[in-house]
C-alpha cells in the first residue's frame, strides 16, 4: 500500500474509533449537594449561589455582583439566633455611574416581612448597612431578607440588565 | 517545485489558518446548532429522515448536505461532541485554502500571489464564524463547492479534458444541496467568459447551468415557504450602498478592532481605509493597462454579495465567506506586483499586509476567545444537563446561576431537548434574563416547582461554576423558605409547600386535605397586625357517626377556643381571638375529642383541616 492508503485507512480508524459515541452516563451526573443553607453569603462563594434568590446577576471582578432594585436572599439563621436575635450585614458599593445620574439612594430591607429601618446614602462609595434582628423570626428555621434600593438604571446599550448595587456579601452574625 | 517545497507552499496556510484558531477545536456549540443537533431525534422511521432531509426549515432553506446531512451524521456518530464538526469544517477549509491557491495562481499568473491570497484570506475575522460556528459551515462547503467547480473550469479551459467540465458539473449541481447563493456561479462563469477570450470562446457548452440555477431561483422565490421574519426580507432601497461599503471594510482590512479594545477602533479604520485606496489603486493602474481580470476580481465579489447585500436587517460578516476570496486574489496579487515595483512600494505593501495581519489577528483572536468563553459555559451545562437526564429520566431542571448572554445562546434554540431534558426552568424570580425574548416556556411559578421538588421530578442545577452542581436539596429548601415567607400567617395543610410548618399528628395529603390524628401540630409566622386565627376543614359522616366531635384550638399552649361538630357531614369554618404579645412564630395545636378507625385502615382518625390562616 501506498502512503495515501495508509492515510486513508488511519483517518478511518481514528473517526471510527471517535464514533463510538459514548452514552452519557448515570454515574457522571453530579452528585447530589446536602442540604447546606449559609448564614454569610460571599459573592464569590459557589455554596452561597443558591441562596441569592432573585436580583443578583452573575459573578464579576471575581468578588462582586449587580443587584436589580429589588433582590433577596434566603439566609439560615446564625447559631442562638432564635434565642438572641442577629446583627444583618449587607457590604454594598453605590457605584458612581449609578450615583451621578440618579442621586441618593434609599435602602429599604424586611427580614421576613418585617421591615427595618431604611437608610439614604447621600455620596457614592461603599457601605455597610447594619440592623439588629429580633429572634422571633428565627424561630421557623432559613428566613427571605427583601432589599429595595430606590434607584436603578432600567436596561440600556444593549445590556438587559436593571442595575442598582454593587454587592460583595450579606450575612447574619451572631449577637 | 520539488514535493518539499510543493508541500511546504500548501501546507502555509493551512499552518498559518491553525495558529491563529487554535481555540476553534476547542469552541463548543451555539444558537442554531441546537436546532440542527436535534434532526436525528426526529427520525424515527424513512418518513421523518425525509423530512430531516428536505423539509424546508430555518428561512426557507433545503441544505441537504451542508445542514441536514452535515448534522444527522456526526451527531449520530458523535453525540454533542463537537471537535469532529470543527475537524470537518478546518479539513473542509484547508482545502478551500488549496483551491484558493491553484485559483489563485492561474487568475494573476503568479504563484506567491495565490499563496498570498490564502493567507490573507486565512486571517480574516469575517472566517471565524465559519470556522467556529457548526450552523455556518455551509458557508465553508459552499466556498468549496464553486472554488472546485471553478477551478475545473480553469482546468478544463487549459486542456480541454472533458473529466474537468463533469467535475465542474458535478460540483456545482451539489452546490445546490449547499447553499442558494450557487445560483449565482453561472454569473461567475459569464463574467470569466466576457473578459477571457479563451473562456468566452467555449461560453455556449457552459450556457445550461443557467436553467437549473433559474428553476432553482424561482423554485426558491416562489415555492419554498418563507421565514416571514422582517430579518430575511429582501429590500432594494439607498442603504443598499452603505451596506455593501459596510462589507468592504469587513472584507479588507481590521474594521472592528473595537472587539478587541474601543481605543484601537480608529487604528484599525486608518489601516482598511488605507489598504481600500492601495486596491483602487492597483485596480485603476491595471485597467489602465489594457488588464482586464481586475473586474474579474471585483466581479466575483460583487456577485456573490448580490443575494445578501439586500438583506439590511442580516448584516453579518459570515457572508463574505465566498465574495472576500476576490479581493484576497486581488490584494495577494497587488502584493506581489507591488513588491516588485521598487522599494516605495514594497515598504508601503509590506506596512499594508502587515496592518492588516496584526489588526485580523487581534480580532480573531478577541472572538474566537468569546465564543469559546460562551460556548464553555453552554458546555457545562449541557453536560450537567445530559448526565441528569440519564441519572434521573423525565425529571426537568431548573437552572441556577444562568446569565442572560449564555441562556439565549443556548436554550431558546433547544439546547434542553438535545440533552434530553423536555422542561427547562429558570427560578422564579431570576427568570426576567431579556425583555425582548419571549421566555414563557421557561417560566414557572414558585408552587407548581415546589409541587414538582416534592414529588422528585425536578433537579436544582447551578451551572455557573466550571462544573454543574446538584443542588436539588439547597434550593428546595430556599424556594420553601421564599415562597412561605410570601404567605406569612398562612398554611395550607393539604399543600405539600407547606409541609415543613406541620409537626405531629398529620396524616398525608388526600384530596389537598389532611387527616389529623386526635391532635396536631403546626407552627405560623404571625404577619403584622394579626388578631384572630381561621381554620377551615370538613367533618366527614364517619368523624361524626359516634356523635358530636368537640375540637379545641391552643396557640402557644393557651386555648383559644373550640367549636362542637355534630350531625351530618359539613364542611366548617371557625375563628378566634389571639391572646397579645405573641412572638413572631407560634405554634398553634388542634385537639379532637375522639378520633375512629376506619376498616382496612389503621391510622387513628380525627378530623379533615384544610387551611390555617392568621389575620
Amino acid at each position: 500500500m501506498n502512503t495515501r492508503v495508509y492515510l486513508v485507512v488511519g483517518l478511518c480508524a481514528v473517526l471510527a474509533l471517535g464514533g463510538c459515541k459514548r452514552r452519557p452516563s448515570a454515574s457522571d451526573a453530579p452528585k447530589e449537594e446536602p442540604v447546606e443553607l449559609l448564614s454569610v453569603l460571599q459573592a464569590d462563594d459557589p455554596k452561597a449561589a443558591v441562596q441569592f434568590a432573585h436580583g443578583f446577576y452573575g459573578l464579576e471582578g471575581n468578588n462582586w455582583r449587580w443587584t436589580a432594585a429589588k433582590f433577596g436572599v434566603v439566609l439560615a439563621p446564625p447559631a442562638g439566633g432564635a434565642d438572641r436575635g442577629a446583627r444583618l450585614e449587607l457590604k454594598f458599593t453605590i457605584p458612581a455611574v449609578i450615583f451621578d445620574r440618579l442621586g441618593p439612594a434609599t435602602l429599604s430591607v424586611t427580614v421576613n416581612g418585617v421591615a427595618l429601618s431604611p437608610e439614604t446614602y447621600s455620596k457614592s462609595g461603599e457601605y455597610s448597612y447594619v440592623r439588629d434582628v429580633n429572634g422571633d423570626v428565627f424561630a421557623g428555621g432559613p428566613v427571605t431578607i427583601e432589599f429595595q434600593c430606590d434607584k436603578a438604571l432600567p436596561p440600556e446599550n444593549g445590556d438587559n440588565r436593571e442595575l442598582s448595587l454593587i454587592v460583595t456579601s450579606i450575612g447574619l452574625a451572631a449577637k | 517545485m520539488t514535493l518539499l517545497k510543493r508541500a511546504a507552499y500548501f501546507l502555509a496556510a493551512p499552518t498559518l489558518c491553525l495558529a491563529v484558531f487554535w481555540r476553534v477545536p476547542f469552541i463548543w456549540f451555539r444558537i442554531d446548532d441546537f436546532a440542527w443537533l436535534s434532526l436525528p431525534l426526529n427520525v424515527h422511521d424513512a418518513g421523518g429522515l425525509l423530512d430531516a432531509l428536505f423539509h424546508p426549515a430555518a428561512q426557507g432553506t433545503v441544505r441537504v448536505f451542508s445542514e441536514r446531512t452535515f448534522f444527522l451524521v456526526l451527531t449520530s456518530l458523535f453525540g454533542l461532541t463537537s471537535w469532529p464538526f470543527r475537524v470537518v469544517a478546518l479539513g473542509t477549509w484547508f482545502l478551500n485554502l488549496a483551491l484558493i491557491q491553484l485559483i489563485g495562481t492561474r487568475l494573476t499568473g503568479s504563484r506567491a500571489a495565490g499563496l498570498l491570497a490564502a493567507l490573507l484570506w486565512t486571517v480574516s475575522a469575517v472566517v471565524v464564524t465559519p470556522l467556529a460556528w457548526a450552523s455556518a459551515y455551509n458557508q465553508v462547503l459552499c466556498a468549496f463547492v464553486v472554488l472546485l467547480a471553478f477551478y475545473a473550469r480553469l482546468r478544463w479551459l487549459d486542456s480541454g479534458e472533458s473529466k474537468w467540465r463533469w467535475v465542474e458539473a458535478a460540483a456545482f449541481l451539489l452546490g445546490f444541496g449547499v447553499l442558494e447563493i450557487v445560483v449565482m456561479y453561472p454569473l461567475i462563469v459569464l463574467l470569466h467568459a466576457v473578459l477571457d477570450p479563451k473562456a468566452r470562446a467555449r461560453l455556449a457548452s457552459s450556457l445550461w447551468m443557467f436553467a437549473p440555477a433559474g428553476a432553482f431561483a424561482l423554485l426558491h422565490l416562489f415555492v419554498i415557504p418563507k421565514n416571514p421574519s422582517p430579518i430575511y426580507q429582501l429590500i432594494v432601497d439607498a442603504q443598499l450602498a452603505p451596506n455593501l461599503w459596510h462589507y468592504v471594510e469587513w472584507a479588507i482590512g481590521p474594521s472592528r478592532m473595537e472587539l478587541r479594545n474601543p481605543a484601537r477602533q480608529t487604528q484599525g479604520l486608518l489601516v482598511t481605509w488605507a489598504i481600500a485606496a492601495a486596491l483602487l489603486a492597483f485596480f485603476v493602474q491595471k485597467l489602465r493597462g489594457g488588464d482586464r481580470r481586475p473586474l474579474f476580481l471585483g466581479g466575483w465579489f460583487l456577485i456573490w454579495m448580490a443575494p445578501v447585500v439586500a438583506l439590511p436587517n442580516h448584516v453579518t460578516d459570515y457572508y463574505l465567506t465566498i465574495p472576500g476570496i476576490g479581493l484576497a486574489w486581488l490584494a495577494g496579487w497587488a502584493l506581489v506586483e507591488a513588491w516588485r515595483a521598487g522599494l516605495v512600494f514594497r515598504l508601503v505593501s509590506v506596512a499594508l499586509a502587515a496592518g492588516y495581519f496584526a489588526g485580523s489577528i487581534a480580532e480573531v483572536d478577541s472572538v474566537t476567545s468569546w465564543m469559546l468563553r460562551i460556548s464553555s459555559r453552554l458546555r457545562i451545562a449541557g453536560r450537567a444537563m445530559e448526565t441528569e437526564a440519564a441519572a434521573h429520566p423525565g425529571t426537568a431542571i431548573v437552572l441556577l446561576g444562568m446569565d442572560t448572554e449564555i441562556f439565549l445562546h443556548g436554550f431558546l434554540d433547544g439546547l434542553g431537548r438535545v440533552t434530553g431534558v423536555e422542561n427547562v426552568w429558570l427560578p422564579p424570580g431570576a427568570d426576567q434574563l431579556a425583555t425582548d425574548r419571549d421566555l414563557s416556556k421557561f417560566r414557572t411559578t414558585p408552587e407548581k416547582l415546589l409541587a414538582e421538588l416534592d414529588r422528585g421530578q425536578v433537579r436544582a442545577l447551578d451551572v455557573s461554576g466550571l462544573a454543574g452542581r446538584d443542588v436539588t436539596l439547597s434550593y428546595h429548601e430556599v424556594l420553601r423558605t421564599v415562597f412561605l415567607s410570601q404567605h406569612p400567617g398562612f398554611v395550607d395543610v393539604g399543600n405539600a409547600a407547606y409541609s415543613t410548618r406541620l409537626s405531629d399528628g398529620w396524616h398525608d395529603i388526600e384530596n389537598g386535605t389532611r387527616w389529623t390524628g386526635q391532635t396536631a401540630r403546626l407552627s405560623m409566622e404571625i404577619p403584622p397586625g394579626a388578631q384572630k386565627l381561621r381554620a377551615t376543614g370538613f367533618a366527614p359522616d364517619s368523624a361524626l357517626a359516634s356523635g358530636p366531635l368537640i375540637v379545641r384550638f391552643r396557640v402557644n399552649n393557651m386555648a383559644i377556643g373550640s367549636t362542637t361538630l355534630e350531625g351530618k357531614a359539613q364542611a366548617f369554618d371557625v375563628e378566634f381571638a389571639l391572646p397579645k404579645g405573641l412572638p413572631g412564630f407560634v405554634a398553634v395545636e388542634v385537639e379532637c375529642s375522639k378520633t375512629f378507625r376506619a376498616p382496612g385502615d389503621a391510622r387513628e382518625l380525627g378530623l379533615v383541616f384544610g387551611t390555617f390562616t392568621l389575620h
